[in-house]
């Protein structure tokens, strides 16, 4: 156990290499550099001051040179400093990212909290007006996208209980009022799709662990149904659904974008949307080369789940 | 094993040929009778193909879905143009164009998209998935690294940045979506080969000289059938989503294209306090297309594969 985890954290690192360079290379391959991004609103600007500028950013160095750089500073906590935002890298993660993480686990808490239930009941009453009924709801979870759910909800709770989206952020302790109309919706939007999803995988893989030999095995010792159910076949059911589960967590946090946008909650996601059109190169690599080490994270989390789950499987 | 193969194909085609209209026909009654939900959903997707192949041809588009009126701003559902002239079923947007024709028009961008994004990265994928699990070794550990580095962002993510390196529009949306829309059936298609692989009849297939090609094609691939028709069903309906979302984002299709997403996004958004039909009829139309595409598609395959039959 001990050496799979090293080997999997030192294989880490590669992939880690990698995707640092391809992020990098991404965002030279984009025309233009945060200064020309700037002179798109002021023309006419002296040659010589941009000129200027840009050895001041160090835009005017070969690009591995500017990777080594970037590099150097990641390995030593300096993630560079925003162009746009003229701040740190580091500390507009640290306002953003608690943002996303609590619009995520909030969006997958409600996530799992329809999609189970749903998910067991309408494998266990498989073809019953129930089953029927939730796979269409789960289906129409995925039919709707994102901001269009985002559009209704401020169409008609602005129509019907004449409610916005607060436009500013809104602190849990100074307004938890605010903070909870600002965080609510969006998760709410977030986690019925994401239940969607989950829902219909606990579905089929329940299908399949119901009528495995243990399950009737566990019935006939006498259990009760809600045992039967809940410790024997929903445990098993459960590798696929954390799988998918992981690969949820990835994308709530960097992939809220739409619905950050569109209810205006300024996470992790927004800062990078906006990020893109200005070239701020330090700011989108540093979001990126984060979300790429919590994906791997998370993915390393996931498979040891799994023994954790089916106590068979054992690494080494 | 030539005239082996010869004589199976005879047999086969016989037992065919008399009845195939009537066969095919008999299952369709029977998948309607059985999965009707299904098959009305598949009614509707066809109904939406051909409204696509109605408005390429300029018949369901009464008028221009680019031309503006400037006199007949935002009209409501079902009104006459200020001179008389047009009538709008649906009304107008902000700048008189006909909601009716933009949303026909629509439907034929929409689906344009899906298809042809499904398309290319559902053959690129499953025939990569298909060679990575059937050759192995090398090839398959470095696709698969590949696969697994083009994972660890958000599809949105890298769709957004891809873009800004091409430049915005949906025709390079497309390519960028195509692209990152193949790891997932490479995936899916490379696990159930993986399986497929260790059963006898390939083992046979392979000692009786078939080649590569053939027990690729011919031995493996009919058998991964059943999952592919659910990633196909799956692929076309989170297209049209993703179409949509990247437009919303400003990195899709743009104005005037009459897209559903340009729709939902442009007009819907500025004016969805006063006329929320124009935000409500593409979103409607999206995500009817969408969920019609899931149902027929999860109908489909508990029909095709015959662990499901009987339920």
């Amino acid at each position: 156990m001990q050496r799979y985890l090293i080997r999997r954290l030192v294989f880490m690192v590669p992939t880690l290499i990698v995707m640092s360079m391809f992020t990098f290379g991404l965002l030279r391959l984009m025309p233009g550099d945060f200064i020309t991004a700037q002179m798109a609103e002021a023309r006419g600007a002296n040659q010589e001051q941009i000129a200027k500028w840009r050895v001041e950013l160090g835009l005017d160095k070969p690009a591995y040179i500017q990777y080594f750089r970037w590099m150097g500073g990641i390995l030593t906590g300096d993630w560079g400093q925003s162009y746009w935002q003229n701040e740190p890298v580091l500390k507009v993660i640290r306002r953003t990212l608690p943002t996303s993480l609590e619009l995520g686990s909030i969006s997958i808490i409600i996530g799992i909290m329809i999609s189970v239930p749903v998910g067991v009941l309408s494998a266990v009453k498989q073809n019953t007006w129930m089953d029927y009924l939730g796979r269409s709801i789960s289906i129409l979870g995925i039919s709707i996208p994102n901001f269009f759910l985002a559009t209704l909800v401020i169409i008609y709770g602005a129509r019907w209980f004449g409610w916005f989206p607060p436009q500013t952020a809104q602190k849990l302790f100074e307004n938890p009022w605010g903070h909870a109309q600002q965080f609510l919706p969006a998760a709410f939007i977030l986690g019925a799709a994401l239940s969607a999803q989950n829902m219909r995988l606990i579905r089929t893989t329940m299908l399949e662990t119901i009528r495995a030999d243990y399950v009737r095995t566990a019935r006939a010792k006498g259990l009760k149904e809600s045992a039967v159910i809940f410790k024997h076949a929903f445990r098993n059911a459960l590798i696929p659904v954390v799988t998918l589960l992981g690969f949820q967590i990835t994308i709530t946090i960097g992939g809220s974008v739409v619905v950050e946008r569109a209810l205006s909650v300024s996470g992790m996601g927004r800062a990078f949307i906006d990020a893109v059109p200005q070239r701020d190169f330090p700011l989108v690599q540093g979001i990126l080369l984060l979300l790429v080490s919590v994906t791997l994270v998370i993915n390393l989390l996931v498979d040891l789940s799994y023994s954790w789950l089916d106590p068979r499987i054992r690494y080494s | 094993m030539a005239s082996a193969a010869s004589s199976v194909q005879v047999g086969k085609s016989a037992y065919h040929e008399p009845g195939a209209g009537a066969r095919t026909w008999t299952w369709i009654k029977r998948f309607a009778r059985k999965r009707t939900f299904g098959f009305v959903a598949g009614v509707f997707c066809i109904a939406v193909v051909l409204i696509a192949i109605g408005a390429a041809a300029g018949l369901l588009t009464p008028y221009s879905p680019t031309a503006v009126h400037g006199a007949d701003r935002l009209l409501p559902i079902g009104s006459y143009s200020k001179d008389g002239a047009r009538f709008y079923l649906l009304g107008t947007d902000e700048y008189g164009r006909d909601v009716f024709s933009r949303l026909m028009k629509g439907a034929q961008l929409s689906l344009y998209f899906s298809i042809g994004v499904t398309a290319i990265s559902m053959t690129t994928g499953s025939t990569l998935g298909l060679m990575s699990a059937y050759f192995g070794g090398k090839f398959d550990l470095i696709l698969q690294r590949v696969v697994d580095a083009l994972q660890t962002l958000p599809l949105l993510v890298l769709a957004v940045a891809l873009v800004a390196i091409l430049g915005a529009g949906i025709w390079k949306g497309f390519w960028v979506l195509a692209i990152l829309s193949i790891p997932r059936p490479l995936r899916v298609i490379r696990g159930s080969v993986l399986s497929v692989r260790e059963e006898l009849f390939i083992l046979s297939a392979q000692s009786l000289g078939a080649s590569n090609n053939r027990v690729m094609f011919r031995h493996v691939l009919p058998n991964v059938m059943a999952p592919m028709i659910v990633l196909i069903s799956y692929a076309v309906a989170i297209t049209v989503v993703t179409e949509a979302s990247l437009s919303f984002l400003g990195v899709g299709a743009q104005p005037p294209t009459p897209s559903w997403g340009v729709m939902l996004t442009g007009s819907g958004q500025a004016y969805f306090q006063t006329n929320p039909r124009l935000a409500l009829l593409p979103g409607i139309a999206i995500s009817s297309l969408v969920f019609a595409v899931n149902m027929f598609g999860d109908a489909l395959r508990d029909e095709l594969d015959p662990r499901m039959r009987g339920t």
